[in-house]
């Protein structure tokens, strides 16, 4: 049995990812009210140069060409340089030259450092290729805030939070009211559960009243932490200042939607949530998405295809997991994953889609194991990777993770989620006399919880152990589990179900298979 | 007829014969207003280079371009004689000043002119020379030359404000042997002089200038404002001779949209961690360009010289004068003896 899928309170806190996907996602553009017309042609000599470089054609004269349209912004002009230049070749132009020249001719897009690296796929080699190259370049040039902010980015998602901490405090000593290493320290220490820090850096900030997308981070900060969020009427009159563009204070009006939804004030909750639909960002949007789903009974249909949002994974994800879409659920809670590689959340959601749902346990267990480098001690994954191991019939592995979930600090229901992993153990292992006291005990403990959700979850799997002893007794627990289903209304627990029914269909040797969405 | 075009033949101070006009080019601002000759001092043989001041065709813009034109002249003359009293050998200096009666009966019809010392090239020209641009010592040496031109410009109280490739002038003093030396102080300015420059943000070349000046941002220390600037510049024509690209081209290369000058209306402090986070990876290209052996001994004055921050760039631990060049000469020098014993050669 895995971890219980809990709705628990989201806040609009900010992603962290690198500073180049950062960028790319415009979530570090100035406010526009500040932002005057492009105006970079000032008088130049680049007229000059240009002669200079018809009537020398050498590699000096087309670099000083190519710097100065580079600097002007008006690359046209150094065409011919850098065709010329292209045409030398790396074995007389030096690498640089040459980077200039094919950024002159064909590739406007500024470069990208790709950083990340923890891609599900990829392992901890990457990564600490990557952590190395980064130290060196610090070595270089300490005093580089974001280099600092990436590295914390690093060593968060390879586990190695100590190290993260210390990162992420030297970028904030540097540039302590820079956006990107505000916002990104706060997640980190967020992540690092040092709520009181979290919420100390961006409170601290001296652009808190004219930055909607830190006011955001403070508001959603100050919420996440169980604080009296700091910034609340500053961020009202931001929202009615038309100093910003929609895509600008989009989280901003999340996060005041959040705390009115919060407070009970449906009405100025479903304004603020209307306002932060103008331009969402996908953390806004994924937010919009799980208010919407009715958790504090605001109807509203929030679709995600009808925004154009980069790496809306998350929203689509839950959009495909209320739809009972088990493949796109999991693909889309994957890409979350790999978008927020160091946060246990979208590979608890992933394992438990792809482990619990589809039942591929192996695919489960690679994602449960990278989840865990970033979140060793998440009791969620930890007791997934149990489950796992038992249903792949590696017992003694499972009995060890079992071990490791019991020193954990879990939920409520850890006990009987770990209570029944004992139980699938002994059926494992045919002993069912055992295997039906653990799952005795582990339904018993979710019934003095009276947590519905983790007694259906234990009955299911006890209907399922059961059934290749005592089929009259699994249909009891099965109709029980049945009877709860009714209540909740959840996909995901009426597939449940019908996995065990097909298992039970199996046995029989009938095929009475219930439609399975 | 416009007066300062008709100086062909005249002898200038009994000895300096002026050659036929030089083409015309278009020029930054202070060019417009010039004309150039090239001239024969026919006691010795030596050749030279004239700028004669175009006031005719100034005339045409106004009487205020005509009073800039003159204040920036008289400057330009006063900067050199400095230069040639504090005998700076670095820096290309006046052989001869003063005005010449061209044709009485028509208004500006006296002309004032400037002789120079005439280069072989500038030093863009020289390295278009193949084995010049792969002579490290030379290259070094080149840097040497500069830096000391500009030490003693600095030590008179001169900022240059516009070192470029184009300003920087070889002279052969034989067939193996060259100087380098600074050119073109037009857009000079100076601590103890009033410059026609001193209230605006620049007067050199923007394509070369600091980071700082293209963000408006203006530090209120002349020294750390003008001779900073001056170090930026520095580092960019190291930058330059190593790699025929500029800093700050780099610079830009690797700043994204949203934070280059005209998009970014914040201060320069607030940019400044995107801008450093660019000079970075600038800086890690650069390194790449250079030759293995050289590059950890070079980097450090590149990073130093082209530090985005005006206020920490130059020496560190020097925090009365971080500025001070004396010991990038030293260490320019020491470099180009290394590179002269082979100490760079990759394939030792």
């Amino acid at each position: 049995m895995t971890a219980i899928l809990e709705e628990k309170d989201r806040n609009i806190v900010p992603r962290w990812r690198d500073f180049t996907t950062t960028v790319e996602l415009q979530e570090l553009t100035q406010p526009v009210s500040r932002r005057k017309p492009l105006d970079r042609v000032r008088e130049q000599n680049i007229e000059v140069q240009h002669i200079a470089f018809e009537e020398n054609k050498s590699l000096s004269f087309a670099g000083d060409l190519i710097s100065a349209a580079l600097v002007s912004g008006n690359s046209t002009v150094a065409n011919s340089a850098a065709e010329f230049v292209l045409n030398e070749g790396a074995e007389n132009s030096s690498e640089a030259l040459l980077t200039l020249a094919k950024r002159i001719l064909g590739n406007p897009k500024l470069p990208t450092f790709e950083l990340v690296s923890a891609t599900v796929g990829s392992g901890q080699h990457t990564s600490s290729r990557q952590i190395a190259e980064l130290r060196c370049s610090l070595r270089n040039a300490p005093h580089d805030a974001i280099q600092w902010m990436d590295l914390a980015y690093l060593f968060a998602i390879n586990g190695l939070n100590a190290k993260a901490e210390r990162a992420a405090r030297i970028a904030h000593k540097i540039a302590p009211s820079n956006r990107f290493i505000l916002r990104s320290s706060a997640r980190c220490f967020l992540h690092l559960q040092d709520f009181k820090e979290a919420h100390r850096i961006v409170r601290r900030s001296p652009n808190i009243s004219n930055d909607p997308w830190i006011a955001a981070a403070e508001i959603a900060v100050a919420s996440a932490a169980g604080y009296p969020p700091f910034s609340v009427r500053e961020g009202r009159g931001m929202m009615s200042s038309d100093r910003f563009p929609n895509h600008d204070l989009s989280e901003l009006a999340s996060a005041l939607s959040t705390l009115d939804l919060k407070s009970g004030s449906i009405g100025k909750a479903r304004k603020w949530l209307r306002q932060s639909l103008r331009a969402p960002n996908e953390n806004s949007l994924a937010q919009a998405k799980w208010i919407s789903r009715g958790i504090f009974g605001v109807p509203m249909d929030v679709k995600v295809a009808d925004y154009v949002v980069p790496r809306p994974y998350e929203a689509r994800a839950f959009e495909a997991f209320v739809k009972g879409d088990w493949s796109l659920s999991a693909k889309c809670a994957v890409s979350w994953f790999e978008d927020q590689p160091f946060s246990s959340r979208p590979a608890e959601f992933a394992s438990y889609i792809i482990g619990s749902l589809i039942e591929d346990h192996w695919e489960s267990e690679r994602i449960v194991k990278r989840g865990l480098i970033a979140s060793p001690d998440d009791f969620g994954l930890n007791v997934n990777l149990a489950f796992d191991y038992v249903s792949t019939r590696r017992l003694i592995e499972a009995k060890a993770q079992l071990v490791k979930c019991r020193q954990l600090q879990g939920p409520e229901w850890a006990s009987a989620v770990i209570l029944a992993n004992y139980g699938l153990i002994a059926y494992q292992e045919k002993d069912p006399v055992a295997g039906r006291i653990f799952y005795g005990e582990a339904v018993t403990e979710a019934e003095s919880l009276k947590d519905k959700k983790t007694l259906l979850s234990a009955l299911v799997y006890f209907a399922r152990a059961e059934m290749e002893y005592d089929l009259e007794n699994a249909d009891n627990y099965l109709r029980r589990a049945e009877a709860l289903a009714k209540d909740q209304h959840k996909a995901d627990t009426e597939r449940l179900i019908n996995l065990a029914k097909d298992k039970r269909n199996a046995i029989l040797g009938r095929n009475l298979s219930f439609p399975i969405k | 007829m416009n007066p300062s075009t008709q100086l062909e033949n005249i002898l200038l101070e009994g000895e300096w014969r002026v050659g036929p006009l030089e083409p015309k080019k278009p020029q930054a601002t202070g060019g417009h207003f010039s004309q150039s000759y090239k001239v024969i001092n026919e006691k010795n043989g030596k050749r030279a280079f004239l700028k004669a001041l175009d006031f005719y065709t100034a005339f045409g813009k106004g009487p205020k371009i005509i009073e800039l034109v003159a204040t920036l002249f008289n400057f330009e003359t006063e900067i050199l004689n400095v230069c040639n009293s504090h005998g700076m050998d670095r820096v290309v200096r006046a052989l001869a000043s003063g005005t010449v009666d061209v044709d009485e009966s028509t208004p500006f019809g006296t002309v004032p002119y400037l002789i120079f010392e005439e280069a072989e090239s500038d030093i863009r020209g020289h390295l278009c020379d193949k084995a010049v641009s792969t002579d490290i010592a030379w290259k070094l040496r080149a840097l040497h030359h500069v830096t000391t031109g500009f030490k003693q410009l600095h030590g008179a109280g001169i900022a240059h404000q516009d070192l470029k490739p184009s300003n920087v002038l070889v002279f052969m003093i034989d067939k193996t042997l060259s100087i380098s030396k600074v050119a073109d102080l037009g857009n000079a300015c100076s601590a103890n002089l009033p410059s026609p420059y001193d209230m605006a943000a620049w007067a050199g070349d923007y394509s070369y200038a600091p980071p700082e000046i293209h963000y408006s941002f203006l530090d209120t220390d002349w020294n750390r404002r003008r001779i900073g600037a001056d170090l930026y510049l520095l580092g960019g024509l190291l930058s330059f001779i190593f790699s025929n690209t500029t800093s700050l081209a780099a610079l830009f290369h690797f700043l994204p949209l949203e934070f280059q000058p005209g998009n970014w209306e914040g201060s320069y402090d607030e940019v400044l961690p995107y801008v450093g986070h660019a000079f970075t990876k600038a800086s890690e290209m650069f390194e790449a360009s250079l030759p293995m052996k050289l590059a950890p001994e070079l980097m450090e004055v590149y990073r130093q010289l082209c530090e985005p921050d005006p206020r920490k760039r130059g020496a560190p631990g020097v925090p009365m004068n971080r500025n001070a060049l004396e010991r990038y000469v030293t260490r320019f020098d020491l470099l180009a003896r290394k590179a002269k014993v082979g100490r760079y050669d990759e394939t030792k």
